[in-house]
């Protein structure tokens, strides 16, 4: 009899463990862990996110204002190309993805047209004087050229992988295009770009 | 010796069912993991189009050969901007015939003196003594459709110079 009992409870045992099992291969049960937790002779310390644009922004979110990402004196067919570094301050692959919104009276359907170049460089040519001036982007856009008058994805999922301690560079191109109404004479524009960076769980 | 199975006791059922429940919550609706994630925003400066700025007012000087004879009225401005053309339009005053159009495209830098000869063959001139308006207005080479919101307007006349010919003289006949 005790022998039958001992085998139930072994047998329960091994269900039990494998439910458990069960559930980590599933991936359903680890969580954001925001703190360390000592145990005696051993520190569990969690991992660190942290996504930085040309080396601003350490910590969680916060808003860079890239002032050097303007042009004045803007005529049709000029552009200017732009480039930043994204990079992964903390310990944990992550993946970008990325909104733009444009705002003001050049932000229209034939106003300014953006493009965004995820691992592109940015090459400028011409100048302001000789209103030459000419943006490019190396590599695949990932948006545009197009106008970003309302929120739009200009970095799409699944995003840019960025490893820890890696960087990608991003080229934002700028242009006036040649078919811009006289009206536009004098408007001015801004934009905003928003990135989230999440953690990849998979290599 | 024959061995019969033994019904399952109640017990086992019961672990049975919690054990179905359990792997069924662990495995299927929603997910309760969380993720690590970082927000940042970056904002530009500002992009400005450029304003299409116009001409000063032309100054005007009568030119041509010995003893005025087939003169012509020279307007003389300004260039406001290397990325500048100017549109001219000479409109016969008492009938508002446009009597010749066209654009003047500098060579020079900003601040070089641009000219437009006003002369008889121009404006074919026909009748002496006609006033003609001058219209100058600045545009974008690269972007014609875009021009300054202003014009300047020089008035000129023609001359009937004896057994010469017309002449085309600045200012109000």
């Amino acid at each position: 009899m005790r022998e039958r009992t001992r085998g139930r409870w072994l047998y329960l045992t091994v269900v039990a463990v494998v439910i458990a099992a069960s559930g980590a291969v599933a991936g359903r049960a680890w969580a954001y862990w925001n703190a360390s937790a000592t145990a005696p002779g051993t520190s569990l310390t969690a991992g660190r996110l942290d996504l930085t644009i040309n080396g601003n922004l350490p910590g969680f979110g916060g808003t860079f204002a890239n002032t050097a990402m303007s042009a004045t004196g803007l005529i049709p067919t000029e552009s200017v190309a732009f480039q930043v570094t994204l990079q992964n301050a903390g310990n944990v692959r992550f993946r970008v993805t990325a909104t733009g919104l444009a705002t003001g009276g050049l932000s229209v359907a034939s106003g300014l047209q953006f493009s965004v170049h995820p691992g592109g460089t940015a090459a400028n040519a011409g100048t302001a004087a000789a209103g030459t001036r000419s943006g490019t982007c190396s590599g695949a856009a990932t948006f545009g050229p197009a106008p970003l008058n309302s929120s739009q994805a200009v970095i799409a999922a699944p995003g840019v992988l960025i490893a820890p301690a890696g960087a990608v560079p991003l080229c934002i191109r700028v242009a006036l295009p040649a078919s811009a109404p006289t009206a536009l004479q004098g408007q001015s524009a801004s934009a905003t770009f928003s990135f989230s960076a999440s953690q990849v769980n998979t290599p | 010796m024959s061995m019969q199975p033994s019904p399952k006791p109640r017990w086992w059922r019961r672990f049975a069912v919690l054990a179905v429940t359990c792997v069924a919550a662990m495995t299927a609706g929603t997910a309760a993991w969380a993720v690590f994630n970082d927000q940042a925003t970056m904002t530009s400066g500002t992009f400005t189009a450029h304003t299409v700025t116009s001409q000063a007012a032309p100054v005007c000087s009568n030119q041509g050969g010995v003893l005025g004879l087939l003169g012509f009225a020279r307007l003389t401005w300004t260039h406001v901007d290397a990325r500048y053309e100017y549109t001219y339009t000479i409109v016969q005053v008492n009938n508002g015939n446009v009597a010749a159009s066209g654009v003047v495209t500098p060579a020079g830098a900003a601040g070089t003196a641009v000219t437009l000869d006003v002369s008889s063959s121009l404006v074919s001139v026909g009748l002496p003594g006609v006033n003609y308006d001058v219209t100058v207005r600045a545009r974008l080479k690269a972007a014609p459709t875009w021009t300054a919101a202003t014009a300047t307007v020089t008035r000129v006349h023609s001359v009937n110079i004896i057994l010469i010919g017309l002449s085309m003289s600045c200012g109000p006949l």
